[in-house]
């Protein structure tokens, strides 16, 4: 059990599916040997297949608390990182090679179906859904693992994988249903989103929520009640978890997407957004449909000239208050030089006497 | 199983040479884990109905020349190339007084283990205080050599004789004890999914 | 090197277990012997360790964003390279009540880390081996490159003429130090600069027809005031990513959002109300607007009587505005007339301000007047034509023109009419269609009369430009000392010019239409010339269009005829001209085998006329693998720079060196710089000293080094004194030195320079609030550049009239290409800056990494091709294989293939160019008249393609052969 519990709101009305969040944890962390298909951080055109593909049908998580079967997504499921053949096309010698993947023609990438979704022109609908680990308060990789090689973090509660504990067992993948947790080839252990414990506690917001050029997110402790977290989560009540029924209480929220009417056959537009509510009921549980009223009479409100402290929260007119207590700028604190210390010397003897 | 001593060990090195047909071959009965032991629910559930350590017997020789002990494990059981988990075999000796071998080792009993896996020619070696507790095993000087025919595997560990601290000491002329664990890869076999040696098994290295 | 964590130590004793070290940890041992190493205790010092630095630079990117230009970065360096990037976000508040502009940044800025060191950078001169793209090549020292390409040049220079050698300035010019160079060079030598605003599709001619200008757009923190947002055209949730949080934040302000477009793209999806448009047609649709906005009573009548032509009459007899000379002795062909209802008659418009000053004009005319000479003739205000224009325009006339049902064109006049002010966001995107014009000021009309201008959170905008002006005067400029002297040779036109009533912004256009005519201007300047009818002419693209009778484009004679009419005329600017053909073409910041429609044809035709093709860029690019020099240029965080921007973000952004050029790469300043030096000393050598130029001005071939240099004072490795001279000499930043710029990385603009792309915006730059564009005319009443001194509905122009537009009016999009049944539309992809990081693994690896063309769910399916199928695009003019992705966000009939795909990256030969023929528009060739002629940037033809036409074909089985 935490004593605090650091979470994140992400406004799905804000994000355009950029992608920043994506790139600025890849150049950060996932750049080490045996990470190349590893994305951390994963933004997807919902609906659609998502990042694994198909990853809400591959079980994990927790059923009226027992935990579930869960599939081990393949890394053609998350979606191969492609290399290309640059030497061949410019320096090749030939007329006309064209660039292409190396190992042969591209199977889905992470974010295949891009603005695709789901509908019947002109009522085809999409938005973008941005995930990272959730950072469960009752999370099933931790559950899983039999070395005990995950740890909730007492004083935020972000989850880590020990990686010198980790023996790769590939458990914790099964077990997540949200499917956030990677495998390392190359050195044999599992890997996932680490929330940036190295920026937190200098007290420097996370990289995909500080580089989000949509400002899209939101970060701080769940229950403090002055920060923007509380506030959405527990007192405007507009930030909901994603499938809230498997079961291991994220801590990542979010705002649910509003969207423009469909149109009837002649091109007339209805009073119904075009995502349909099911739909989004699917994702966020049945609170959604209040959320969306209300954001919607809100917006009816300010229109008429009158103020919204929740749409104000959600502009955000001071963008590093988006943050909390995790203000600081990154050239302010961080950078502390790695420790160095002359190394011991290698004997080729083992230590039998 | 006596460990029978001969001259030099390094003719022993190979799974396949023929030196070892004139040892005498221990079989040694495996059985699945139970899955009751299993340390988590997430394990106990996703194996539930699912059969694994299949592997009934292992066959087991060994020789030592007074500086290297060398064993020969033969087994059924080779999986295909690109299996998620590789297959592997894991011998674990005491490293004072043993605990019941199902454990795993105990805090106060802890068990030293070498293991193999067909995905890396070099051994790990680990301490295991328990089950999910093993970590980083001590150095020790030791080796395997492995060949696959007709879907058998035939593996060559050597370790170095000795005592020393977390190590489990092989002294010639002196007996110990060595339990087994088979892990198929195909079957999605690691951590505690395997089939192990029920019980220990004496070995006495001849004088 | 691949090591396993667990089992490094691979020796001979075969040692296992102890503890194990992170493999950078074993490099380090490995490598630094007894030296120390980073201490490890856990996994966790790992990710501690991968956030560390050594040290941090403020730079940015300095290429073409446009709309997004630019975002102000920290670069971490670490060990010599350059490690990550992150947003610096220190963009101060403006104000309390306006969300702040921080972070900014996009997802390829974000990995600009990677690219610099990617297999696609270039890192030493290269000559060709072999044919001109056969991918060999060989490396040559810079001495022997710069050498190679001097005596080439002074071979084209002294034998066939100085305007042979011809500068491809793409779109990823800086306005700061390369820029610097190259202007000088052409100012020097009389080089040719290609324009290449047209060449790039972003004419925004509609703009030029109505306002004289292209260049004003508002601030993004305009928008949040807006209570009406349309995205009509283009797509700023892919194209204006750093500042789409505005938008966003504008919804929750009270703010709808209606969106304009054929597809349900990704901002539709931001919308409030989507409505779905046939691709091209969005003239009838505003032109609809126009008219229920007219008929129910909603037009601005203020606003419209003084800043636009409405009022002014037009003679039924030659089509033409009356002016006072016609009706009054003694009276000015300058000064136009309108009816006064004070006065029950004719009264000349205001000219030198637009404010009425009591006059009260008539809207609706129609009378007989008597010309002086006694003729009496029928005048109609523009207004009265309009209306008759319009009368063809009902809901229902207009739903069957552009898709969208009558109800619905009701209700957008509603939400119009009923908002407090209403704003359009920029886009590129009507300019690629061929009746493009039209359909941009058919919408541009909407705001003009409902008022919807000059006011905070409302206006029509045009092209967002914003920059340094010391460009200009560092460049032009004989000696760094002098330019306050050299440029008061202007002051007695100026001085005159103001006297006669004209503005300053009509000034410094006119300043800017000198470029192309050389030696008209009392000092030296640049040449330039319309970059795209050089492609056109020099590369012979009007025979790509001789099937063009049958694409229905609504012009009246062929466009060869037009061509030769506006070239006869000089009316519009080609340098080289027909007769003579180019030699030397520098290709910097460019990539036109990539860009131009048809590029096939600039290889088959054009590049046989070259006798030397240079790049400059710091990656391989399509262009590039047909050049016969490469010259690798530094990289953006390799050198200090500066850059134009746009009032979307008014900052001005530096970059600078985290690390040093990597390779032999060097600053495009050095590079130009140097290689005046090599034509300096091969001239010398050759008894080459003062030549003419091909309109006669002195070239001094034997002093160009010392020119260039101004005297040795801005040598080669200057690169930084320039930046720095340049920032000095710029207007706009007196709040902040150059250091204290460069050290911030940002400099908020103070005001609009007086340069000839940014004066368009006519407005200030507050401190403490958003920026409102054209306020100088419509809060000040200065007149606009055009000839009436309004924006104007009616353009008087013989070619207008011709082709029926000289009011807007809503034209069937042309079948270029053939009768086939898809068009071909496209858009700026999210995915790229242009061709920048269109190869890049990172950004390929995000979306998919093949070019694909997008189809709707019913046109794939009637032809049997599903999501991922190889397809065959093809129609008259050519064909390109690609893949197929299919989506019910797509119109049937429409298909949507991004931009920017290098040649390299299609499976076929040809690439995406190859079925847009892309004819020239004759109304673009007008030239002669006060505003529709040549100006920087502006009012030249243009590149279209969306109006292609293709079938597409499932190729056998959906694979390649």
């Amino acid at each position: 059990m935490s004593d605090k519990q650091v979470a994140m709101v992400m406004d799905l009305n804000k994000c355009i599916g950029c992608q920043t969040c994506t790139v600025a944890c890849k150049r950060l962390w996932t750049r080490r040997e045996g990470m190349r298909h590893q994305w951390w951080n994963t933004v997807n055109s919902q609906p659609g297949t998502g990042t694994p593909h198909g990853w809400e049908n591959m079980g994990g998580g927790f059923k009226d608390g027992i935990a579930q079967v869960g599939h081990r997504p393949t890394v053609d499921e998350y979606g191969k990182a492609w290399e290309f053949n640059y030497q061949e096309v410019f320096y090749g010698g030939k007329d006309h090679v064209p660039l292409t993947p190396v190992d042969g023609d591209a199977d889905k990438g992470p974010n295949w179906d891009e603005d695709i979704g789901a509908g019947e022109y002109p009522n085809g609908y999409y938005f973008y859904l941005p995930r990272i680990c959730n950072h469960c308060t009752k999370p099933a990789c931790l559950a899983a693992c039999p070395r005990k090689a995950i740890d909730k973090r007492e004083n935020d509660g972000i989850v880590l994988i020990d990686e010198d504990r980790c023996r790769g067992y590939r458990f914790c993948q099964e077990a997540c249903p949200y499917k956030k947790i990677y495998y390392n080839e190359t050195l044999g252990i599992s890997q996932k989103c680490i929330f940036c414990f190295p920026r937190i506690d200098e007290g420097v917001t996370t990289a995909c929520s500080r580089q989000c050029p949509g400002r899209v997110r939101f970060v701080g402790y769940l229950d403090d009640p002055e920060g923007p977290i509380y506030k959405l989560v527990h007192e405007h009540k507009i930030a909901l978890p994603l499938h809230p029924e498997y079961g291991t209480q994220p801590n990542v929220f979010y705002v649910p997407p509003m969207s423009p009417p469909t149109l009837d056959e002649n091109g007339i537009a209805t009073d119904k957004p075009r995502i349909p509510i099911e739909y989004l009921v699917s994702l966020f549980g049945s609170e959604v449909e209040g959320v969306l009223d209300r954001l919607h009479k809100e917006r009816e409100r300010v229109a008429r000239g009158e103020k919204s402290e929740m749409l104000d929260l959600l502009i955000s007119r001071k963008w590093i208050e988006m943050f909390g207590p995790f203000g600081k700028h990154p050239r302010d604190v961080g950078g502390n030089p790695v420790q160095m210390v002359t190394p011991e010397p290698i004997t080729d003897k083992g230590g039998v006497a | 199983m006596d460990s029978r001593r001969v001259k030099n060990s390094s003719s022993y090195l190979s799974p396949v040479a023929g030196v070892w047909s004139a040892i005498e071959a221990v079989e040694v009965r495996m059985m699945p884990t139970p899955l009751g032991m299993q340390p988590t629910e997430y394990i106990r559930q996703s194996w539930n109905n699912k059969p694994y350590g299949s592997v009934d017997s292992l066959s087991v020789s060994s020789v030592h020349d007074g500086k290297t002990l060398a064993l020969k494990v033969s087994w059924q059981g080779v999986s295909p190339e690109g299996s998620d988990f590789p297959d592997a075999l894991a011998v674990a000796m005491p490293i004072g007084e043993s605990p019941p071998l199902a454990l795993m080792g105990m805090p106060d009993k802890p068990i030293h283990i070498l293991r193999w896996t067909a995905s890396n020619p070099i051994l790990s070696s680990i301490l295991s205080k328990g089950i999910g507790l093993s970590d980083h095993g001590p150095s020790v000087v030791a080796g395997a050599e492995a060949a696959k025919q007709n879907g058998k595997w035939h593996l060559v560990m050597t370790r170095q004789l000795g005592v020393g601290k977390n190590i489990a000491p092989l002294v010639e002329g002196k007996s110990t004890e060595v339990g087994f664990a088979v892990w198929y890869g195909a079957n999605e076999e690691r951590a505690g999914i395997k089939a192990f040696s029920v019980d220990w098994l004496n070995l006495t290295l001849d004088a | 090197m691949n090591i396993d964590r667990r089992n490094f130590l691979k020796m001979s004793g075969l040692v296992v277990g102890g503890l194990s070290l992170p493999s950078f940890v074993v490099r380090a041992a490995v490598s630094a012997g007894e030296s120390a190493i980073p201490s490890y205790s856990s996994w966790k010092d790992i990710y501690k360790a991968q956030w560390t630095w050594d040290r941090v630079v403020r730079s940015t990117h300095l290429l073409n964003c446009w709309y997004q230009a630019h975002c102000s970065w920290d670069v971490y360096v670490k060990d010599g390279l350059v490690y990550r990037e992150e947003q610096a976000a220190q963009y101060p508040q403006i104000n309390e009540e306006l969300p702040d502009f921080n972070p900014r940044g996009c997802q390829k800025g974000c990995c600009y880390s990677e690219r610099m060191y990617d297999q696609t950078r270039v890192l030493y001169p290269m000559k060709r081996v072999g044919e001109r793209g056969g991918n060999r090549w060989q490396r040559v020292s810079w001495d022997e490159a710069l050498d190679d390409i001097a005596e080439a040049y002074l071979d084209a220079a002294v034998n066939e003429g100085t305007d042979t050698t011809v500068w491809d300035l793409g779109p990823g010019i800086d306005l700061g130090t390369g820029i610097a160079a190259q202007s000088k060079f052409s100012m020097l030598t009389q080089s040719v600069s290609l324009d290449m605003n047209g060449d790039i599709g972003d004419s925004h001619r509609g703009c030029v027809e109505m306002f004289g200008k292209i260049s004003f757009e508002r601030s993004a923190d305009d928008y949040f005031k807006s209570d009406l947002i349309l995205f009509w055209a283009g797509n700023p949730i892919y194209t204006q990513i750093p500042q789409a949080h505005f938008f966003i934040a504008a919804k929750y302000n009270g703010a709808k959002i209606i969106s304009i477009a054929p597809d349900y793209n990704a901002s539709a999806i931001k919308s409030d109300l989507w409505i779905p448009i046939k691709p091209g047609t969005d003239a009838a649709l505003a032109l609809s607007v126009c008219r229920e906005i007219i008929e129910g009573g909603h037009v601005d009548k203020a606003f419209v009587k003084e800043q636009t032509d409405l009022p002014l009459l037009v003679r039924s007899d030659t089509r033409n505005f009356l002016r006072q000379a016609d009706v009054v002795d003694g009276g000015e062909e300058r000064i136009f007339m309108l009816w006064d209802n004070g006065n029950d008659g004719l009264a000349p418009a205001p000219y030198r301000s637009l404010a009425l000053n009591g006059l009260d004009p008539e809207l609706d005319v129609r009378a007989q007047i008597s010309l002086k000479d006694g003729t009496s003739v029928e005048v109609r205000t523009v207004y009265s034509l309009l209306r008759e224009r319009l009368a063809k325009y009902s809901p229902e006339a207009a739903s069957k023109m552009c898709g969208v049902h009558a109800d619905m064109i009701r209700r957008l006049v509603k939400e119009i009419v009923s908002a407090k002010a209403v704003a359009g966001t920029t886009q590129s995107c009507l300019n690629k269609y061929y009746h493009g014009n039209l359909m941009e000021r058919s919408i541009a009309m909407i705001y003009c009369l409902t008022g919807n201008m000059g006011r905070s959170g409302a206006g029509f905008v045009g092209f967002p430009l914003l920059t340094p002006d010391g460009t200009d005067k560092f460049s032009m400029t004989p000696n760094i000392r002098e330019v306050q002297s050299h440029f008061a040779k202007l002051q007695p036109i100026i001085d005159q010019r103001l006297a006669d009533g004209d503005t300053h912004e009509m000034i410094v256009n006119d300043f800017g239409r000198s470029l192309f005519k050389p030696g008209s201007a009392p000092i030296r300047m640049p040449l330039w010339a319309s970059g795209q009818l050089f492609w056109q002419v020099h590369g012979d693209m009007p025979s790509l269009s001789k099937n063009a009778q049958t694409w229905n484009l609504g012009i009246k004679r062929s466009i060869d005829e037009y061509l030769d009419e506006s070239l006869d005329n000089n009316w519009q600017p080609l340098h080289p001209p027909r007769e003579r053909e180019p030699r030397l073409l520098f290709s910097m910041v460019s990539n036109p085998l990539r860009r131009k429609r048809s590029s096939q044809q600039l290889l088959d035709v054009l590049w046989p006329k070259l006798t030397m093709a240079v790049v400059l860029d710091w990656r391989m690019s399509t262009t590039a693998r047909h050049a016969d020099y490469i010259l690798p240029c530094a990289g953006w965080y390799e050198h200090a720079n500066l850059k134009w921007v746009t009032t979307l973000a008014p900052y001005l952004v530096t970059s600078d060196a985290a690390v040093p050029p990597l390779g032999e790469s060097k600053t495009d300043w050095a590079i130009i710089v140097s290689l005046s030096k090599h034509i300096q000393k091969k001239a010398r050598e050759r008894g080459i000293g003062t030549i003419k130029s091909s309109h006669g001005l002195d070239v001094n071939l034997g002093q160009l080094y010392e020119d260039m240099t101004m005297g040795g004072e801005f040598k080669e490795e200057d690169n930084e004194k320039v930046a720095k001279a340049i920032y000095e000499l710029s207007s706009s930043f007196s709040k902040q030195t150059w250091e204290q710029t460069r050290e911030r990385g940002f400099a908020r603009f103070e005001r609009v320079s007086e340069d000839p792309i940014s004066i368009g915006n006519m407005c200030e730059i507050p401190e403490n609030d958003s920026i409102v564009p054209l306020t100088y005319h419509i809060r000040d009443k200065q007149p606009y550049p055009t000839a009436t001194r309004r924006i104007q509905f009616f353009v008087d122009h013989a070619l207008y009239d011709e082709m029926d537009e000289a009011l807007a009016c809503h034209k069937e999009p042309p079948k270029i290409g053939g009768d086939y049944p898809i068009m071909m539309t496209g858009g700026h992809t999210r995915w790229s800056i242009h061709a920048a990081w269109r190869d890049s693994e990172t950004m390929l690896r995000l979306h998919r990494p093949d070019p694909y063309l997008l189809l709707s769910v019913e046109d794939a399916a009637q032809r049997n091709i599903e999501d991922g199928d190889w397809i065959k695009v093809y129609n008259d003019t050519g064909s390109y294989i690609v893949r197929a992705k299919v989506a019910p966000s797509v119109q049937p009939g429409q298909s949507i293939i991004y931009h920017a795909w290098e040649r390299h990256q299609f499976r076929g030969k040809t690439d995406m160019n190859a079925v847009s023929a892309s004819p020239l528009n004759p109304v673009e060739l007008a030239g002669g008249h006060p505003h529709l002629d040549a100006g920087l940037m502006f009012a030249q033809t243009t590149e279209f393609d969306r109006d292609t036409r293709v079938e597409v074909q499932r190729l056998p089985g959906g694979q390649l052969a």
